[in-house]
């Protein structure tokens, strides 16, 4: 699980090298079995100008405390594993430089619930992801099952449409940055939200019918107050913000577009 | 599946209760609040234009009367405040438009900052010109 060469690596800086700077590190911790709420535990780890927060956990699991939990996997902003609260802000782990803090302070992802330590359970945020239908969807559904022998062709300007959000990791650290979400958790939220748009965007996708009704519901686009930070936070610029914000114009379109009996019913 | 089982019960997610201190926590919170809360400004000053046009349709004198009370002091503050909210609130917006409304022509897409340059631009233009009715619309 550990990268063995990283952490001794670390070790050897810190016994080798006495000016080794030291952080002061706390962590969140809850052991659901004895704890019946969370509280914070305080670890010096030495640094180097490449440590980052993931790598720092890495030592206290390995160096001082095994009993510390948290998610990880590639330690390089794709896997989308290791989003913590760090210093109050949604972040990666991996992303994340030592160097960057005079203290650090480490807790789960807000607005999910703790399973154990840094381990956010977001079994609820990825069911979301699947609500919205985030694969393509074609009238003809045979087209799918035997593809025809020419590929979905797509240009460069019909790509450029939802290219930017399809770049989502499914990190979860728009959801602990959106206010709405931690107040009302039935809101879809930023990702789930921006990934329906994503589908609904791309020229080759034919179910935007079908994705609608959760754009339009009460849980939908229009629990967003536009408050902007989960495009702030998000590690790879994908500005759901503004897919949501746009998904409110479709939204808007298809309620006017219900209005009137058009023959083919466009969605909600 | 029996251990699986096991740990499904021995699972106990704790869960946090959302502050209602939220908007404290960070300046990027605290500045879409003072956004949203220059909204209230705009609200209280078109009750005020309102009640100017009410009093308009009541005759000269009440109209004079109605002129003569916007002299009060915490009035001219009130209206010096209510600039600065509306100035902020279009501001805030101005930047988010480029975000909803995407203006494609083609493979083309309006970059953002000249959306907002062409919003302030309109802004301006709007504002002298009212201006302008104002200063000499009357003569």
């Amino acid at each position: 699980m550990v990268p063995l060469g990283r952490t001794r690596e670390l070790v050897i800086m810190s016994e080798s090298t006495s000016s080794t700077p030291l952080i002061k590190v706390k962590v969140q911790r809850y052991l659901p079995e004895r704890d019946s709420k969370p509280w914070w535990q305080e670890f010096e780890v030495p640094y180097t100008q490449d440590t980052s927060v993931l790598e720092a956990l890495q030592y206290i699991k390995d160096e001082l405390d095994a009993s510390l939990s948290f998610r990880w996997s590639c330690r390089m902003a794709i896997c989308g594993s290791c989003g913590f609260m760090i210093n109050g802000v949604p972040k990666l782990g991996c992303k994340t430089f030592v160097r960057d803090y005079p203290k650090l302070e480490i807790a789960a992802l807000s607005g999910f619930p703790i399973e154990r330590d840094l381990v956010a359970d977001m079994s609820d945020f990825v069911g979301k992801l699947e609500t919205i239908k985030p694969y393509i969807i074609r009238d003809d559904a045979q087209e799918l099952e035997s593809p025809p022998d020419q590929a979905f062709t797509q240009t460069p300007a019909q790509m450029s449409r939802y290219k930017q959000f399809s770049m989502c990791i499914n990190c979860g650290l728009c959801y602990s940055a959106c206010p709405q979400f931690s107040r009302n958790p039935e809101f879809l939220g930023p990702a789930a939200l921006a990934l329906a748009f994503r589908y609904n965007q791309d020229s080759r996708d034919q179910g935007s019918a079908q994705r609608m009704p959760f754009l339009n519901a009460e849980e939908g686009v229009w629990s967003c107050t536009f408050v902007g930070y989960c495009s702030e936070v998000c590690p790879k610029k994908v500005d759901p913000a503004a897919a949501i914000n746009q998904g409110k114009v479709a939204s808007t379109v298809d309620y006017a577009l219900n209005l009137v009996p058009l023959g083919k019913n466009p969605g909600g | 599946m029996a251990s699986n089982d096991n740990k499904t019960v021995n699972r106990r997610p704790y869960m946090a209760r959302p502050s209602r201190w939220w908007w404290t926590q960070n300046s990027f919170y605290r500045w879409y609040m003072l956004r949203e809360g220059s909204c209230l400004f705009v609200f209280c000053y078109s009750l005020i234009l309102m009640t100017g046009l009410l009093r308009l349709s009541q005759g000269e004198q009440a109209w004079e009367h109605w002129l003569q009370s916007l002299q009060h002091p915490l009035y001219q503050v009130f209206h010096v405040l209510a600039l600065l909210a509306v100035l902020y609130h279009a501001y805030t917006w101005f930047k988010l438009a480029p975000k909803i409304m995407v203006l494609r022509i083609g493979s083309w897409t309006l970059p953002e900052q000249a959306m907002i340059l062409g919003q302030w631009c309109a802004f301006v233009l709007c504002a002298l010109t009212m201006l302008a009715v104002v200063l000499w619309g009357g003569m």
